[in-house]
C-alpha cells in the first residue's frame, strides 16, 4: 500500500465528505475550516492534481455557471482506488491509535 | 452576457494562464474567478483585486512545485555530468574555453568599433529628418559630385519649399590664428554657420543662449576645451579674442563634440563672417557651402528631391547640375560618391563585422568538432539515458546545457581579455576612423553587458546545437552492440567543418596580405616627385601678411647650409589645386568635360618637388613678369586634343588669358585612392603662399627643425609654428586602409590561433583513438617517421582541400576590393602559395606534436592494457 502525503490525505477526505458538491472552491473552504488556516488555491490543486494523476480521484465537468465567468465547475469524485485507500488509511489510523495513552492536550482525532 | 467589470483583470489572468499548466488549468482558473467575483460583490473591487494578487502569489510555489522540482533534479544531474566531463578532459576544456573566450572577446571588440562607426551623427534629435544637399555635376566625360553648393541656395529652399522647415549653410573658414593675451594658437576648425544650424543640430550649450549666440556680427562660440585652452578657468563669456585682425566676443560655450560626430569644429562664427572674408555668398557661380536642411517628418525626401533637383541649373544655366538629398546619418558611412559602395567607410564596417563573425564561428566549430569527435566517450551514457527513458528532446537540452555552461565559463574570461587587450585595440584603431580612445568604463554599461550575454547565449546555442542533435540521435541498440556504422558520415561532416575552418583562416590570411601589399604599393609608388626630406610649414589660409612672412623666412632659411631650397604654394601638395572654372579653349569650356585643378606656386616649386618638365620651361626669375604664363600637366594637354606640341597654346580662365610655357610630367597630387591624375594648371604667384616648403639635408634633421623654428619665431613671433614632413602627410592619406590592414592582420592571427587550438585537440583525439593501431604498427617495425606521416596525412588532405576552396574565394574578394583603386598592386601567385604554405606549416606544427607523442609512446603500454 502506498501512503499518501498528509495534504493529499486531507484533500482526499474532504472530497469524500463533500460528495456531490466537491469542486475547487468548496474543497478549499472545507480544508481551510478543518485545518484552521487559509489554504491557497495552488496549495489545494497541487495535492488534488497528484491525486488525480495517481488515480484516486476522477473529474466530472458540470454545467457552465455565471459566477465562474462562464466556465463550468469541475467536480472531483473518489475512484474505487481512492475509496480503498481512504479505508486503508482509516484502518492504519485506528490500528495505531489503539492503546495510545491519553494525551494531555485535547487531541481532536 | 456578463458584466465586464467582474471579469478577472487582464494582467493577473495572464499570469494565471502562464503559471498554471496541465489538466488543472481550467478548473483552477475557474476557482480564481469564482473567488474574485464573490469578494467583488461582498467587499468591493479593490479588496477583490488585492485578494486576487495575494492568492496568485501564494499559489505560485505549489503550482510550480509539481513540475519544476523534477526538471531541477534533472538539471542537477546534467550539471554534475557536465562538470565531471570538464574536469576529466582538461585539455579539451582548456581548448574550448580559451577558444570561445577569445572568439567572444574578438567579436565584442569588433562590435564596439562597428557600433561606434554606425552611430555617427545619430545623437542629433532631428537626425532622421536632416539632410545634406549634394550636387551631381554632369560633365561630358565624367560625373563628379560636390557636397558644397552655392550660397543663395539655402534661402531659396526654405522660402520656396514648405517641406523644408530649416536650412543652414556651413563653411570652413580655413586655418586662422587666434590670440588672447599671450596665448596664440593657429586654429584649423573654425566654421561659419547660419543661425538655424542650431535648430537643426542638437549641440549642448553649456553657457550662453542658443537663440542669440550668433546675433552679434563678431560673435564666436567655443567648445568647452577650446575655451579652456584660451581662458583657463575664467568665464569665457563676453571676453574678446583676436581672430586674425578681427576682434570677436565669446557669446556661448558648447559641450565638446562626441567622437561620433561627423561635423567637427572647435569654434563657430556667424556665417556672414565668411562674406567678410571675401567669399561670394550671393552669386550662383561658386559652390562653396555645405547646406543642411531639416525636413518635415511627414515629407517623403524623394518627392522633394524631384522638385529641387534643378534649382541650381535654373539659376545658373551654365552648369549641368542636379541636386539630391543625403541623409545625415549616411554622410559618414556613404560619402564616397565617385565610387559608391566600394570604398566608403561602410565597406570596412561590413568587412569587420564579417571578420568578427568568422572568428567567433571558428571558435564554435572547434567546440562542435571536439565534442562530436569525443562522442564515443559519451555514447554509452547517451545509450543508457535513452534506455532508461530519456527522450531525444531531453538529450538535446542536456547537451545544449553543456555548451551553455562552457560558453558562460568562457564569458568569465572575457572581461580579463578585454581589460588586457583594450590599450592595444585603442592604439590600433585610435589613429583613424575618428575613433577616440575608450576606457573600460566607457564600455561597460548595461547595454554592452546585455549584448555580451546575448552573444554568449547565441554562441552556446550555435556551438551546442550540432553536437546536441548529433549526439542525441544515437541509436542505443547500435551503441551497445558496438557497431558504430553511423560513424562514417560523422567523420565526413567533421572533416568538412575543419576544412571550412582552415579555409576561412586561409582566406583571412590572403586578404590581409593583399591589403598589406596594396598599402605598401600606395606608399611606395613613384608619385612623380620626391616627398622625402621636405618640411612643410603651414601658414594658415589667406592671412594678409602670409607673403611677407614667407619671403622673410625664405631669406633666413636659405642662409643655412642644411636647407637646400625653400619655396611656397597656395595649396597643399597632398591635395594640390582647387577646381578651376570657365576654362575656355577655342570656344569650348573644358571644365564641363572633366574637373580641372588650378594652383599657384612660387619659383623653384617644380625643382624642389623634383617634378620633371618634359617640354618648355620652368618659371624664370630673369623675366620681368610671368603673368599669363601657365605650366600644365600632361593630363591637361590630353584634354586639349591637339596634334603636336601644346606649347604656346593659349586659353582663358575666367577673365584672364594666358599661354602654356611648360608641360610637366604627370604627377600624383591627390590621394592615390582617388581617380587617375586630373588636369592641372599651375601659375606663378610669389606672394599667394599658404604653405612653405623647405628641402633639408637628411643629416641632423632635429637640429635643422630647431633652426627653422627659431627663424620662424624671429619672422612671425605672434604665429604658431606648424610643420609636417611631406612624406608623412602623404602616408596619412591612407591611415584608414592602414588601420584596416593592421586590424585584419591581428584578427587573422587570432582566427588562425583558434583554429590551431582546434587542430591540436582533434589530432590529439585521433592519435588517442589509434593508440592500439600505433602500438601494433610499431611492434611490426614501423618507423616513427612513418607513423607521424600516417597520423598527419588526413590533416594534409584537409589543408589541400582548404587551399582549393580559399584561393578562388579570396581571389574574387580581393579582386573586387582592388578594383576600387585606380592604382593597384597585382595579385600574383606567390601570395596564394606563400599563404597556403604558411597554413600548411602551422597545421603540421600543431598536428605533428601530438602525432609524435603518439608515435614515440612505448607500444608495450598501449597494447598491454587489456
Amino acid at each position: 500500500m502506498k501512503l499518501l502525503s498528509r495534504s493529499e490525505e486531507i484533500v482526499l477526505l474532504c472530497v469524500w465528505k463533500l460528495q456531490e458538491d466537491a469542486y475547487g472552491v468548496t474543497i478549499r473552504k472545507l480544508v481551510s475550516e478543518a485545518t484552521g488556516h487559509e489554504w491557497s488555491i495552488g496549495a489545494i490543486y497541487a495535492p488534488l492534481h497528484r491525486l488525480e494523476k495517481k488515480g484516486y480521484v476522477r473529474t466530472k465537468q458540470g454545467e457552465p455557471v455565471a459566477e465562474r465567468g462562464g466556465r463550468s465547475k469541475v467536480f472531483y469524485k473518489l475512484s474505487e482506488k481512492g475509496k480503498k485507500s481512504l479505508l486503508e488509511i482509516k484502518k492504519v489510523h485506528e490500528t495505531v491509535w489503539v492503546g495510545i495513552p491519553s494525551l494531555e492536550i485535547n487531541g481532536n482525532r | 452576457m456578463f458584466k465586464d467589470k467582474r471579469k478577472l483583470p487582464t494582467l493577473p489572468s495572464w499570469f494565471l494562464r502562464k503559471v498554471i499548466n496541465g489538466d488543472i488549468k481550467y478548473s483552477a482558473i475557474g476557482d480564481f474567478e469564482e473567488g474574485y467575483r464573490q469578494i467583488f460583490e461582498q467587499r468591493g473591487r479593490i479588496t477583490a483585486y488585492f485578494w486576487l494578487w495575494k492568492e496568485l502569489v501564494r499559489s505560485t510555489p505549489p503550482f510550480f512545485n509539481d513540475t519544476t522540482i523534477w526538471n531541477l533534479a534533472m538539471f542537477n544531474n546534467y550539471l554534475k555530468i557536465a562538470l565531471r566531463n570538464l574536469i576529466r578532459q582538461k585539455g579539451f576544456s582548456v581548448i574550448n574555453i580559451s577558444g570561445l573566450a577569445l572568439g567572444i572577446s574578438a567579436f565584442l571588440f569588433i562590435s564596439i568599433w562597428v557600433n561606434h562607426q554606425m552611430s555617427f551623427d545619430s545623437f542629433h534629435e532631428n537626425a532622421d529628418n536632416t539632410y545634406r544637399i549634394v550636387q551631381r555635376i554632369k560633365l561630358t566625360q565624367d560625373v563628379s559630385y560636390s557636397t558644397r553648393v552655392p550660397g543663395p541656395l539655402a534661402d531659396i529652399l526654405k522660402d520656396d519649399y514648405p517641406e523644408v522647415i530649416k536650412a543652414a549653410r556651413h563653411a570652413w573658414t580655413g586655418e586662422r590664428t587666434l590670440k588672447y593675451e599671450d596665448r596664440i594658437y593657429s586654429e584649423n576648425w573654425i566654421i561659419g554657420v547660419d543661425k538655424e544650424f542650431f535648430d537643426i543640430f542638437s549641440f549642448n550649450f553649456l553657457k550662453g543662449n542658443k537663440e542669440s549666440a550668433l546675433d552679434p556680427k563678431f560673435s564666436i562660440i567655443m567648445t568647452e576645451s577650446t575655451a579652456e585652452k584660451y581662458f583657463g578657468d575664467a568665464d569665457p563669456i563676453n571676453r574678446t579674442i583676436l581672430l586674425d585682425n578681427y576682434s570677436f566676443t565669446v557669446t556661448a560655450v558648447v559641450e565638446d563634440l562626441p567622437s561620433n560626430s561627423n561635423l567637427f569644429f572647435d569654434m563657430i562664427v556667424p556665417f556672414d563672417f565668411i562674406g567678410t572674408l571675401g567669399w561670394d555668398l550671393v552669386t550662383w557661380d561658386y559652390s562653396f557651402y555645405t547646406t543642411f536642411v531639416l525636413l518635415d517628418a511627414k515629407v517623403e525626401p524623394s518627392s522633394l528631391e524631384a522638385k529641387i533637383a534643378g534649382v541650381v541649373n535654373k539659376n545658373n544655366p551654365k552648369d549641368n547640375v542636379e541636386l539630391f538629398l543625403q541623409p545625415l546619418k549616411d554622410i559618414y558611412l556613404y560619402s564616397n560618391f565617385n565610387n559608391p559602395g566600394t570604398q566608403g567607410i561602410i565597406l570596412y564596417v561590413y568587412i569587420f563585422s564579417i571578420v568578427g563573425f568568422i572568428v567567433l564561428m571558428i571558435a564554435c566549430i572547434n567546440y562542435m568538432n571536439l565534442s562530436t569527435a569525443r562522442s564515443e566517450y559519451r555514447a554509452k551514457e547517451i545509450g543508457l539515458r535513452k534506455v532508461v527513458g530519456a527522450r531525444k528532446k531531453q538529450l538535446v537540452i542536456q547537451f545544449l546545457f553543456e555548451s551553455m555552461l562552457l560558453t558562460f565559463a568562457a564569458l568569465l574570461l572575457v572581461p580579463v581579455i578585454i581589460k588586457l587587450a583594450l590599450p592595444k585595440f585603442n592604439e590600433l584603431v585610435a589613429a583613424s576612423f575618428n575613433y577616440s580612445e575608450l576606457e573600460i568604463t566607457d564600455i561597460v554599461n548595461l547595454k554592452f553587458i546585455s549584448f555580451a550575454l546575448m552573444i554568449t547565449f547565441l554562441t552556446g546555442v550555435i556551438s551546442g546545437s550540432y553536437p546536441a542533435f548529433f549526439l542525441s540521435s544515437f541509436n542505443p541498440a547500435r551503441i551497445f552492440k558496438k557497431r558504430g556504422k553511423s560513424g562514417e558520415s560523422r567523420i565526413i561532416s567533421r572533416r568538412s567543418l575543419v576544412i571550412l575552418q582552415v579555409s576561412i583562416s586561409l582566406v583571412l590570411l590572403i586578404v590581409s596580405t593583399v591589403i598589406f601589399k596594396q598599402l605598401n604599393y600606395l606608399k611606395n609608388k613613384d608619385l612623380g616627385y620626391s616627398s622625402e626630406n621636405i618640411v612643410m610649414i603651414s601658414l594658415g589660409i589667406s592671412n594678409m601678411n602670409n607673403g611677407e612672412i614667407y619671403h622673410n623666412l625664405k631669406e633666413k632659411l636659405e642662409q643655412s647650409p642644411s636647407v637646400e631650397m625653400v619655396t611656397g604654394s597656395f595649396t597643399s601638395p597632398v591635395n594640390l589645386g582647387s577646381p578651376a572654372r570657365d576654362v575656355i579653349y577655342k570656344g569650348n569650356r573644358l571644365d564641363l568635360n572633366t574637373p580641372i585643378n588650378i594652383t599657384s606656386v612660387d619659383f623653384d616649386f617644380i625643382d624642389l618637388m623634383g617634378l620633371e618638365i618634359i617640354e618648355g620651361r620652368n618659371f624664370s626669375r630673369d623675366l620681368e613678369s610671368e603673368r599669363g604664363n601657365w605650366i600644365v600637366n600632361e593630363s591637361f594637354v590630353r584634354l586639349l586634343e591637339i596634334e603636336g606640341s601644346a606649347l604656346n597654346e593659349t586659353f582663358d580662365i575666367r577673365t584672364s588669358t594666358g599661354s602654356v610655357i611648360g608641360i610637366v610630367k604627370d604627377f600624383h597630387f591627390e590621394s592615390l585612392t582617388n581617380t587617375s591624375i586630373e588636369p592641372l594648371i599651375i601659375f606663378l604667384h610669389s606672394t599667394g603662399v599658404n604653405y612653405i616648403f623647405a628641402k633639408i639635408h637628411p643629416q641632423n634633421i632635429p637640429d635643422t627643425i630647431d633652426f627653422i623654428e627659431n627663424c620662424w619665431k624671429e619672422t612671425a613671433p605672434d604665429k604658431p609654428f606648424n610643420y609636417n614632413f611631406l612624406d608623412e602627410q602623404f602616408n596619412a592619406l591612407y591611415s584608414n586602409i592602414e588601420t584596416i590592414g593592421r586590424l585584419i592582420r591581428y584578427f587573422t592571427f587570432l582566427a588562425v590561433f583558434i583554429a590551431c587550438l582546434g587542430l591540436i585537440g582533434l589530432s590529439s583525439f585521433s592519435a588517442e583513438k589509434r593508440t592500439k593501431e600505433i602500438g601494433v604498427r610499431k611492434v611490426l617495425g614501423s618507423s616513427i617517421f612513418g607513423l607521424v606521416i600516417l597520423l598527419c596525412k588526413n590533416f594534409l588532405k584537409i589543408v589541400i582541400a582548404a587551399n582549393i576552396i580559399a584561393w578562388p574565394v579570396s581571389y574574387f574578394l580581393m579582386n573586387k576590393w582592388l578594383s576600387g583603386f585606380p592604382y593597384r598592386t597585382g595579385m600574383d601567385w606567390s601570395i596564394f602559395i606563400v599563404s597556403g604554405l604558411a597554413v600548411l606549416g602551422i597545421t603540421i606544427v600543431s598536428v605533428t606534436f601530438q602525432a609524435l607523442k603518439a608515435a614515440l609512446a612505448d607500444p608495450v603500454r598501449s597494447l598491454r592494457y587489456e
